[in-house]
């Protein structure tokens, strides 16, 4: 009578033995990302040769995560598995796994304040790695080096060169209030991290009367960074507020007329990166993780037209004063800032962000 | 009538067991299981808090308040009415006027304009989107660009950023739905009626009013049903078109809900529970139809064979509407496609820009990580739930149709509610579901393909419907008293009748299993990649030019597709006049 239930029972059985095996000792895993001792780098990389493919949740495109993962397995011989999604994505798939016990992720990279919300779901660990000397001070969290950023977006002016002289380029944001850019200023509909930094930096009663003297100008919305940049490219939009300063550079050098500049004080989006507590390759995990942050790693970030969280390393998108947003913003005070962007910007219809 | 049907198939010598059963049960059990685990998912998660490592989920009723209590909802609600309805019946008018034209008339050339009618299907919505943007921009579409010149005036003719400019474009896209199901409704109905019609002298257009549109009333009210659910949850058009001046839909509050940290399932869940009970209404009203009985079966014993009307002199308008639409609809946003794709960047066609071309982006495609395999998974996930879900969800639309079960009515509503799952509760729900069910399907192509049966199934339904209500019960009976068994009926009589609903939906769903991304982009994993992750990945990361490329490939290869399955019905079952 043992027949199908039978069967049944004996499979979860199965599984249950699998995951089990499979489940590491978050002690042992944080020790071995903390360790500094001596051999440390020949140690790393042995056991994470043992370990075998590192799997990697990011927000990478899957072309720049294979250039990365190419060059990392060259280096060190230990593959890469990526799977790419949205930020928001990558937050529910490594949560849903996490509370089935199945501990599928090694390393995640992706926007700070994801990696904030899975910092707060106890899911990462801390970590070190030398690499830390090189970064820009703006790449760490402020309490814990739970993630790291290793590349970032950093809000800039971009505009169209046939429709904007060079000599009218404004120079501070109070330029941008100035009658003769009615109807010639583009924002990006989500950008409310943005306005939050900016605000509170100009002093929040200082900063929330410039964006409504801002908003007075009736922007023009649209969503979506990238399609911003193009509508730039094509002269739809003579000067986008908010850009990235990647986006427009990627299509300056396609020979697009445009051209981008940072007014002080600039903001960054940082993309950060940090290892699965209950990692099942957490050698490897780590090796992956110190290459992405390292020159080398960073090199390769360049050359896909990121910007490198890196200041060894030389790239003319970096070489300004900045800062980054508090992740803990859109995590605490979202709603606060969202609901006076859309009162401002949106005619008070919520915001709708595709990360 | 069939209830006796069934007792007389169980012949004396089968008596206790008979396969049948096997096959119906398995559909049901299938259908109910399929459409029950997200639903379940989705009323429980509705009535909890969001989960997080700091606070445990508590039940509450927060979720209703937050999302109805707010007079925002109602204006939200009320654009997205306004939004759908508008939509549904661009879709249906245009899909309607070329199904008739296809179907029911001897316009020239037809064979080649039904692969044609279904392009605006095949593009993606985000490119279809912007290729219209490309067109229709008061600063850069190229429609006002031309009018400009040609009259001389800075005067914005056409502004696609508008409420009419959204309609027009979703309605555009989802006309092949209305296309397809009105193209099988048409195919099966018996001439006999138009031609009676005809011969006491009425018009093309009297009879196709008086006669043709009020036979095809199921299968119109359930096109409309499905064009209209289907608008109500859409989502590309009113975040490209509506967001930049300020239109915002019910869908919107969906979306944001799921954005927020931690992410708050249990309000979206309550919001879609409106889209449940919007979708419910219309198949109870779909089912009165269906139980109205033989009213509008048409396909009888008596032999019929599908005879277009003769338009004499129309014939030269309705090909001239035929040239329009192809050009307007399909030929200028493919240039548009065509013309992006061989460009280093978008660019407004000019004599500088013609002498950038390029052919880089077919290149880049061409050599793009996993292109092959995410071509593979993607044919196969289409295939393969393209034909489950027409065959299954035949068996249960025979059951809904033509038995008289109790609660077939709620059988057919369970199978249809998926229709308006948010495409990322459902991926939640199956993701969920199957990390904890220990049969080693998770990180699979079959979890994708669970979820693409889920989410087409009622589409499979609707189609099936149509079709279903044409065919007469006398057809079965006679099968019956000829001593065919019900598999042998099921098979040899009903199928092969079935069989323009059933290749219309298989297109359909073979199409838009393709162009699936909302919940496969949470079940896919490396090695499972399929075709619209890679478009959503080069639109993500702007590469618009390549993009551009891939769907001028991805066209040219569906339409070869639904070439050739059109040739296969043609082969197959019944043959046409």
């Amino acid at each position: 009578m043992m027949g199908i239930f039978g069967r049944l029972l004996l499979l979860c059985a199965l599984a249950a033995c699998a995951g089990g095996a499979g489940a590491a000792d978050p002690r042992g895993n944080r020790e071995i990302y903390l360790y500094q001792g001596a051999d440390r780098e020949a140690r790393l990389v042995e056991r994470a040769k043992q370990e075998g493919p590192v799997v990697l949740y990011s927000t990478m495109t899957v072309q720049d995560g294979r250039v990365l993962a190419a060059a990392f397995e060259r280096k060190y011989g230990v593959k890469v598995t990526h799977w790419r999604g949205s930020a928001e994505k990558i937050v529910q798939r490594t949560l849903a796994e996490s509370r089935a016990g199945r501990n599928e992720v090694d390393v995640i990279e992706t926007s700070a304040h994801r990696m904030e919300a899975l910092y707060r779901e106890k899911l990462l660990e801390d970590f070190h790695t030398p690499a830390f000397d090189e970064l820009s001070p703006a790449a760490f969290p402020r309490s814990h080096r739970q993630y790291v950023a290793d590349r970032f977006a950093f809000f800039v002016l971009g505009y169209n060169t046939n429709l904007v002289k060079p000599e009218e380029v404004p120079s501070s944001y109070e330029d941008l209030l100035h009658p003769k850019w009615v109807g010639r200023l583009a924002i990006e509909s989500t950008d409310v991290l943005w306005f939050a930094a900016l605000a509170k930096a100009m002093g929040e009663g200082k900063g929330l009367a410039y964006f409504r003297r801002l908003a007075a100008m009736k922007p023009m919305i649209r969503s979506g960074h990238i399609l911003a940049a193009q509508l730039v490219a094509s002269g739809e939009i003579p000067m986008l507020v908010t850009a990235y300063n990647n986006n427009i550079e990627t299509l300056k050098q396609s020979g697009a007329p445009v051209a981008w500049k940072p007014i002080p004080p600039v903001f960054g989006q940082a993309s950060a990166i940090g290892l699965a507590r209950h990692s099942r390759r957490p050698h490897a995990a780590l090796l992956f993780t110190e290459f992405v942050l390292s020159r080398d790693g960073q090199e390769v970030l360049k050359g896909v037209n990121r910007v490198p969280a890196s200041l060894a390393v030389d790239s003319p998108l970096n070489k300004f004063p900045h800062q980054m947003i508090d992740p803990a913003i859109a995590l605490d005070e979202g709603d606060k800032w969202d609901k006076s962007w859309s009162n401002l910007f949106l005619g008070g219809k919520p915001v709708e962000r595709d990360e | 009538m069939t209830a006796a049907l069934l007792r007389r198939t169980e012949a004396p010598g089968q008596a206790g067991f008979d396969p049948k059963w096997l096959i119906i049960g398995g559909c049901v059990v299938l259908a109910v299981y399929l459409g029950v685990v997200p639903l379940g998912f989705l009323l429980w998660q509705s009535f909890f808090t969001p989960q997080t490592a700091a606070k445990a989920a508590v039940l509450t009723l927060g979720n209703y308040r937050e999302a109805y209590g707010s007079p925002d909802t109602w204006i939200l609600f009320w654009n997205s009415l306004r939004f759908a309805i508008g939509a549904a019946l661009v879709a249906f008018c245009i899909g309607t006027l070329l199904a008739w034209m296809n179907e029911r008339t001897n316009t020239p050339f037809k064979g080649l304009f039904f692969a044609l009618s279904v392009i605006p299907l095949i593009i993606p919505g985000i490119l279809f989107t912007v290729a219209w943007i490309l067109l229709g921009s008061p600063k850069i579409g190229l429609v006002n660009l031309a009018l400009q010149r040609l009259f001389d005036t800075d005067a914005v003719f056409v502004n696609i950023y508008s409420l009419a400019g959204m309609v027009w474009v979703d309605g555009l896209h989802y006309s092949p739905v209305a296309f397809l199901l009105m193209t099988a409704a048409f195919r099966a109905m018996d001439p006999a009626l138009e031609e009676s019609a005809v011969m006491s002298g009425a018009g093309v257009l009297q009879v196709a009013s008086r006669i043709t549109l009020p036979l095809a009333w199921p299968a119109v009210f359930a096109t409309l049903l499905i064009l209209f659910v289907r608008a109500i949850e859409s989502f590309e058009v009113p975040a490209l078109l509506g967001l930049p001046v300020g239109i915002q839909v019910f869908t919107s509050a969906i979306y944001q809900a799921v954005h927020r940290y931690p992410s708050q399932i249990g309000l979206a869940s309550a919001y879609a529970v409106t889209l449940l009970a919007l979708t419910t209404i219309g198949v109870y009203f779909q089912s009165r139809l269906s139980s109205s009985g033989s009213k509008y079966a048409t396909m009888t014993g008596k032999g019929f064979r599908p005879r277009p009307i003769d338009l004499g002199g129309w014939r030269y308008v309705t090909t001239a509407i035929f040239l329009a639409y192809a050009l307007l609809i399909v030929v200028l946003p493919f240039a548009v496609l065509v013309w992006s794709s061989l460009q280093k960047f978008y660019s407004v066609p000019s004599m500088e820009a013609l002498q950038r071309l390029t052919l880089d982006p077919y290149r880049t495609i061409l050599s793009y990580p996993n292109l092959g395999r995410s071509v593979w998974n993607s044919l196969f996930l289409a295939v393969a739930s393209a034909t489950l879900i027409m065959l299954v969800t035949s068996v249960i639309c025979w059951i809904v149709v033509k038995t008289k079960l109790p609660g077939r009515w709620l059988l057919d509503n369970i199978a249809s509610l998926p229709m308006v799952f948010p495409g990322i509760v459902l991926g939640l729900a199956i993701m969920i579901l199957y990390l904890y069910l220990p049969v080693g399907i998770y990180g699979t192509l079959w979890i994708m393909l669970i979820a693409y049966i889920t989410r087409f199934m009622p589409y499979g339904l609707r189609y099936n419907t149509t079709s279903m209500l044409q065919i007469h019960k006398e057809l079965e009976e006679s099968a019956a008293m000829s001593g065919a068994s019900w598999a042998t009926t099921f098979r040899r009589v009903i199928l092969p009748l079935l069989k323009p609903g059933l290749i219309a939906g298989w297109i359909y769903i073979m199409i838009v299993s393709i162009r699936e991304l909302s919940s496969s982009i949470l079940l896919y994993s490396p090695g499972t990649e399929v075709l619209s992750i890679v478009i959503w990945e080069l639109w993500e990361n702007g590469q618009y030019v390549e993009l551009s490329a891939l769907g001028v490939m991805l066209i040219l290869g569906l339409f070869v597709l639904v070439l050739l399955a059109q040739w296969v019905g043609r082969k197959f079952g019944i043959r046409d006049a």
